[in-house]
């Protein structure tokens, strides 16, 4: 009984083997690999955008890329190179002008992925742009972007702005004290604050009230989406002394962090970003 | 015993090796490979978008338990381009985007950057804010009915079916358009709209209908004899020639979905086996309730003040009286305030009359005030007139004639309740001229 067990076990093993050999060499891809057709606009995305910086840009409709819970569109194919003009003359040049010309390419978000509708959410309020992970940002509204509107056209790009001082932190952290000039009035409910009133407590928008990081991202974004002289004006208005300070303490630690750790002077990049921004709109 | 159990299980198992290796691997159940059976798929969806030279029409419900659809015509270029129109809003111009067909779910068609299509999915439309119609921009391709090609939406599960049409057909958008306003109110329609359904026999059942033209969704409720209350609920979307329903509206077995325009009786009919479902406008409501009977009962002081704020239960036909009336008094520098109908039914003359304010600018004025004689009858409140009362009274009436002729009609007045008076505690209700049922006025119990 054993010895025919063994024999047994024998055959079956070979023939576990040899039906495994089946001695084919593996063929060529049956993955169709051919570039997809590429309009005028692809092109010249490949030319400003994935040549040279490695960032992808997403504005054909794709459901994955969004949430799905909303309600979206793709942007019209022919608002997407005024747009992405502007995300190049308000952060690409600038940046590249002062921090070198690789200074883009080694820190950036891989991915932009640009929506034609509005984001509304349960509130009522209206998302412009999400960051997520330091390396996609979604842009909304695209279809809506007023270019001859000063204001508008600042508000939007601030969400760039803002989102990438998170990438350079992200790569390289800020001096934690910046996080001890006045942490008592941070809170979740920032949005129950207006941006005067978080002013007041020192903090230069209501969503710079919400907790450091964004404090931090949102004094970023609002120097580059002013000039020297504007910054200076809304600090000025500032009726408390303290919150003044505050801020003025805040200001001296980002520029510091743009010195130290990349070289740049951010009131040369405040006035070229604001230079660029008021060229496009004129 | 444990050893001879295992050598049992042993022997078992090696048979189980012998067995299935003679399973019959050889049988393909496909013979091609997975990725060449997509790109098969792919281009078998590319080449019937392009087989039709002047493209599809598609009528496209997004939600048909919320919403209506819309129809659209699409061309589809082997340049990756789609050319669109669609009657979702007035802009009915061919604009032309990019399309992709590729493999998501399934095979997919999406529409890429954005054309009339994306219309549907704007959620920043006045009324929709948030939610727009819900529509989407993929669509997983189903099947190919000799040209016809069927799609389902994945968020809703919408069924969307691409028609070839001619290049003629394009410009029936600018029709199914037109067709939108045919079911919205005017000064001289009826403020009663229902849904028809009318059997061989002659027998009819006549549904209320509540037209949301907005949504372009109507609910239909049925009061039968007993009492009971029947809904139905359906989208429409306007075509050429009248419009079709979705989900089909089911009746007593029958399902009717494509509904024919008459022009004569400036309605949709949709005609099945013999029996027919009309929707359009009633001349009378289609269930009369009983709540003239509370009048003089828990209400008898009828207020209109068109200060208090429009509403739409007051018609356009109701608003042509007023406006006659302003017209007329306005040589006097005046205009009208308020009107008040005071009824007791169990009074004498004098006891129910029409009491109207007119007033200058500086807000000053005078009440006048005309005796009518009232009684319910068949459910309907009727007037008979009696008098002006005092020289103004007498001096104006032709002015007011009107406003009298509205309440003092022979066919008497539909009365209605209708809940409170905005945000007051005051009970509202509404009067409808049986003669002329264009004029209704919402109004307040005092």
């Amino acid at each position: 009984m054993k010895d025919i067990i063994k024999y047994i076990t024998i055959v079956a093993s070979l023939l576990v083997m040899i039906s495994c050999d089946k001695g084919e060499s593996v063929g060529p891809s049956q993955i169709n690999t051919e570039t997809p057709a590429l309009s005028e606009l692809d092109i010249w995305i490949r030319n400003n955008f994935i040549g040279p910086y490695n960032i992808d840009i997403q504005y054909k409709w794709n459901e994955n890329e969004v949430d799905l819970n909303r309600f979206l569109y793709p942007p019209t194919e022919e608002n997407v190179q005024p747009l992405l003009e502007v995300v190049q003359a308000v952060w690409i040049e600038p940046y590249t002008q002062l921090g070198g010309e690789n200074f883009i390419r080694n820190i950036a978000p891989r991915q932009f992925t640009l929506v034609g509708g509005f984001n509304f959410n349960q509130t009522g309020t209206i998302t412009l742009g999400i960051a997520e992970a330091g390396t996609k940002i979604t842009l909304f509204n695209v279809d809506q972007l007023d270019l001859s509107d000063l204001t508008l056209t600042r508000r939007y790009f601030q969400t760039i702005q803002h989102e990438y001082a998170h990438i350079l932190n992200q790569t390289r952290p800020y001096n934690p004290d910046y996080g001890n000039v006045n942490p008592e009035d941070y809170t979740a409910q920032w949005f129950n604050r207006s941006d005067a009133e978080a002013r007041e407590l020192g903090y230069i928008t209501a969503y710079a009230s919400s907790e450091e990081q964004e404090d931090f991202a949102e004094m970023v974004a609002t120097m580059l989406t002013t000039s020297k002289t504007e910054f200076d004006a809304i600090v000025d208005l500032i009726a408390s002394d303290d919150a003044k300070a505050f801020i003025r303490t805040k200001e001296q630690f980002v520029a510091q962090y743009f010195t130290d750790e990349f070289g740049i002077d951010i009131y040369e990049l405040q006035e070229l970003v604001n230079q660029n921004t008021l060229d496009i709109i004129n | 015993m444990i050893i001879k159990a295992l050598k049992k299980i042993w022997f078992l198992s090696l048979l189980l090796v012998f067995f299935s290796c003679s399973n019959d691997d050889s049988e393909e159940l496909f013979n091609e490979t997975p990725s060449t059976r997509i790109d098969q798929r792919i281009s078998e969806l590319q080449n019937l978008l392009l087989a039709s030279p002047d493209g599809y029409r598609a009528i496209y419900f997004t939600k048909d338990d919320e919403y209506g659809g819309f129809t659209f015509y699409m061309k589809f270029n082997s340049d990756g381009t789609v050319e669109m129109t669609s009657d979702v809003d007035s802009e009915t111009a061919i604009t032309s985007s990019r399309y992709d067909v590729k493999m998501g779910t399934t095979t997919e068609l999406v529409f890429s950057t954005r054309n009339h299509i994306h219309k549907v999915s704007d959620s920043n439309i006045p009324g929709l804010i948030g939610s727009g119609y819900e529509g989407n921009s993929n669509f997983m391709y189903i099947k190919n009915e000799g040209g016809n090609i069927t799609f389902i939406e994945p968020r809703n599960e919408a069924v969307i079916i691409f028609e070839p049409v001619n290049a003629g057909d394009w410009a029936n958008v600018n029709t199914s358009l037109a067709r939108r306003s045919s079911l919205l109110p005017s000064v001289t329609s009826s403020v009663f709209q229902g849904l028809t359904i009318e059997d061989a026999s002659g027998n009819k059942k006549v549904y209320n209908i509540d037209y949301d033209s907005l949504r372009l969704f109507i609910n239909a409720t049925n009061q039968a004899e007993d009492g009971t209350v029947t809904e139905i609920s359906y989208g429409i979307a306007y075509t050429t020639d009248g419009l079709v329903a979705s989900p089909p509206i089911e009746i007593d077995g029958t399902s009717y979905e494509t509904f024919i325009f008459n022009e004569t009786s400036m309605s949709y009919i949709s005609t099945v086996g013999g029996n027919t479902a009309t929707i359009g406008f009633l001349d009378e409501p289609p269930f009369i309730t009983n709540d003239v009977l509370d009048i003089g009962v828990d209400f008898s002081t009828f207020l209109y003040r068109p200060s208090l704020g429009a509403n739409p239960l007051t018609s356009l036909g109701f608003d042509a009286i007023i406006d006659q009336i302003n017209t007329g008094v306005a040589p006097f520098g005046l205009s009208m305030f308020e009107f008040r109908v005071i009824i007791d039914l169990e009074g004498a003359d004098g006891d129910t009359f029409l009491q109207i304010r007119l007033v200058d600018n500086t807000g000053a004025g005078l009440n006048i005030f005309y005796d009518m004689r009232p009684s319910v009858m068949d459910k309907k409140l009727f007037f008979e007139y009696i008098a002006p009362v005092g020289g103004n009274s007498i001096f104006l009436e032709s002015q007011m004639q009107p406003l009298i002729d509205f309440l003092i009609n022979t066919q008497g007045l539909y009365y209605t309740t209708t809940g409170n008076f905005q945000t007051f505690i005051n009970t509202a209700g509404t009067f409808v001229n049986a003669d002329d049922t264009s004029q209704r006025v919402y109004g307040l119990w005092l």
